[in-house]
């Protein structure tokens, strides 16, 4: 009686011989392997070149010392914007619309703090921390801003980035950027399904190679 | 053979009756051609897939003694070398003494420019044909958190944009996690410092955790992975980033490679705007101890009950667009304007 699991056996045995195992798996795509992101994209490294001591800025494509025009002409008060220079500043820092809110009048190779002391522009930050200290304060414990190195100080060097290493000082707000390209993944669906007025795609297998025409290559 | 119980003389030799003849014999035959067709599959792999002796010999990663491990670590560079001809550093990062990692989002922060999931994607030799990503990035309405309504596949000309915020989504590393519990053979298990990891050679590829995890955190390799040989990275460790096999289950791992050496994870590093935030629970002088105790805190699918060690957080004082203006006041004394009162600033 227990030749009908012979016989099972033997049916299951003739099928998948004539129907073959899911032979659609392929060990390898072949071909070309996509990588739409170049390198450049994932530069970990800050967005912005800090103002550094002491400061400089390009005039006539010859980079100048503030204090090579500063120390030698007064400069105007600070309800007017000069009629010539710095015309490529963009002051976009919303209630602070004045120079020397940050730099000193005095003294141009230095910022000013909170308490009006000179400052190196080194130690810009502690000019941010005048209207922001809570960002600041945030900042100095890690919690605002961008890290990098270490994740303690105990296995190695801890980087924390300055504001001016993100924020433009003049315009702070954080620039809107480009995004890098979207999923093509198996589970998150296929592009073609979003947004009711693009027309829907035909559904696509991730497995097989994509169409030549259907995905810019 | 058997010296009690009756036995028919002269059976021994043609004893075998025609009935039996048949029965076994198709029962063999059966039997056989069963066996055949199970290891039919077998004939598919790629002449690289067919395991040496040494890799079908091999224990669970917990059971190998350190000069099994070293051997392993050797295979794997080897296989590394023969597919991609890259000298890689293979090793074996395990689990320090008093660390346990947790991961915070800034909400409030994060713009949706995918640089994270690109950078994992590079760090841990994920595959790009077809495509496997760690981490998603949910562009989520204003004022809801209901990830149903959130679109995997924004692609406005710039980001972020005012009527959306950014949900990106990655493993949470469970403190008590339904995909290390489901796991039939242990191929996936917590370790100290609470990441969850999988080991690649044990895994049936059964994908019981996939289904388990409520994040939708783990990826399935239907294919070898394809990686361009140039941009494969070199320093990989046993448990996290090193090349996968085809039909087992991967995960994020924090980069476990990086963090037990004392990195920080890729996706933190390449974050433009600082958004992600990384650390040692335990150490109460860490950014993320300062964060747990400062910031408003919130964990994804917390009624899930499985105790994320990744949380988000909410860090805005103010909209980085003008809001819209406020709706007419109606005033309720006569003549009693509401005070012009500016919230802005600190």
């Amino acid at each position: 009686m227990r030749l009908w699991i012979a016989a099972v056996f033997l049916a299951l045995a003739g099928w998948f011989a004539v129907e073959g195992v899911p032979a659609s798996l392929p060990a390898d795509l072949g071909g070309t392997i996509a990588d739409p992101v170049p390198r450049a994209a994932l530069d970990p490294r800050p967005l912005r070149e800090p103002v550094r001591d002491p400061p400089t800025t390009v005039i006539a494509t010859l980079r100048q010392r503030c204090t090579d025009c500063h120390d030698l002409f007064e400069s105007r008060p600070e309800t007017e914007r000069p009629p010539v220079q710095h015309r490529e500043i963009v002051l976009d820092h919303g209630l602070n619309a004045r120079c020397f809110n940050c730099h000193a009048r005095a003294d141009h190779k230095s910022l000013l703090d909170g308490i009006g002391a000179l400052i190196p522009y080194a130690d810009s930050d502690r000019s941010c921390a005048r209207c922001h200290g809570p960002t600041w304060q945030d900042w100095r414990r890690g919690m605002h801003g961008r890290t990098g190195g270490a994740w303690e100080s105990a296995s190695g060097a801890q980087v924390h980035l300055t504001c001016v290493q993100c924020h433009d000082p003049h315009s702070p707000a954080f620039p809107p950027m480009a995004p890098l390209p979207g999923p093509r993944t198996l589970r998150m669906g296929d592009p073609g399904e979003r947004g009711a007025g693009s027309s829907p795609a035909a559904p696509r297998n991730p497995l097989e190679p994509a169409p030549a025409s259907g995905s810019g290559e | 053979m058997t010296d009690d119980g009756p036995q028919i003389a002269g059976a021994g030799e043609p004893g075998l009756s025609r009935r039996d003849l048949l029965r076994r014999g198709a029962a063999a035959v059966g039997g056989t051609a069963a066996f055949a067709a199970a290891l039919r599959p077998l004939a598919a792999l790629e002449r690289g897939e067919i395991p040496t002796l040494g890799e079908f010999l091999q224990k669970h990663y917990l059971e190998m003694s350190p000069i099994e491990l070293q051997a392993a670590l050797d295979r794997i560079a080897e296989r590394v070398r023969a597919r991609y001809g890259v000298a890689a550093e293979v090793f074996d990062a395990r689990p320090r003494e008093g660390v346990e990692f947790v991961y915070g989002l800034d909400l409030s922060r994060c713009i949706g420019c995918r640089k994270c999931v690109h950078a994992c994607v590079e760090e841990n030799n994920l595959s790009r044909t077809p495509e496997i990503q760690y981490i998603r990035v949910l562009e989520m309405p204003r004022g809801t958190l209901d990830v149903a309504r959130g679109d995997h596949h924004y692609d406005p000309p710039a980001v972020p944009d005012r009527d959306h915020y950014y949900l990106p989504i990655q493993c949470h590393q469970c403190a008590d996690p339904p995909c290390v519990e489901v796991c039939p053979v242990h191929a996936t298990w917590q370790e100290a410092d609470g990441i969850t990891v999988v080991d690649y050679d044990w895994c049936i590829g059964c994908r019981y955790c996939e289904a388990a995890c409520p994040y939708w955190a783990r990826r399935f390799t239907f294919v070898a992975p394809g990686i361009p040989a140039d941009r494969l990275n070199p320093r990989m460790a046993y448990l996290s980033n090193r090349p996968r096999p085809r039909g087992v289950v991967e995960k994020c791992t924090f980069c476990l490679h990086r963090v037990r050496r004392g990195e920080l994870p890729a996706c933190l590093e390449v974050c433009p705007v600082g958004a992600r935030k990384f650390g040692n629970v335990l150490d109460p002088e860490s950014e993320v101890g300062a964060l747990l105790r400062t910031k408003r805190i919130f964990v994804l699918k917390e009624e899930a009950g499985t105790l994320p060690r990744f949380f988000y957080y909410l860090d805005e004082r103010y909209p980085r667009e003008p809001l819209p203006p406020p709706p007419p006041h109606t005033p309720v004394a006569d003549g009693a304007e509401a005070p012009e009162e500016s919230r802005e600033g600190q």
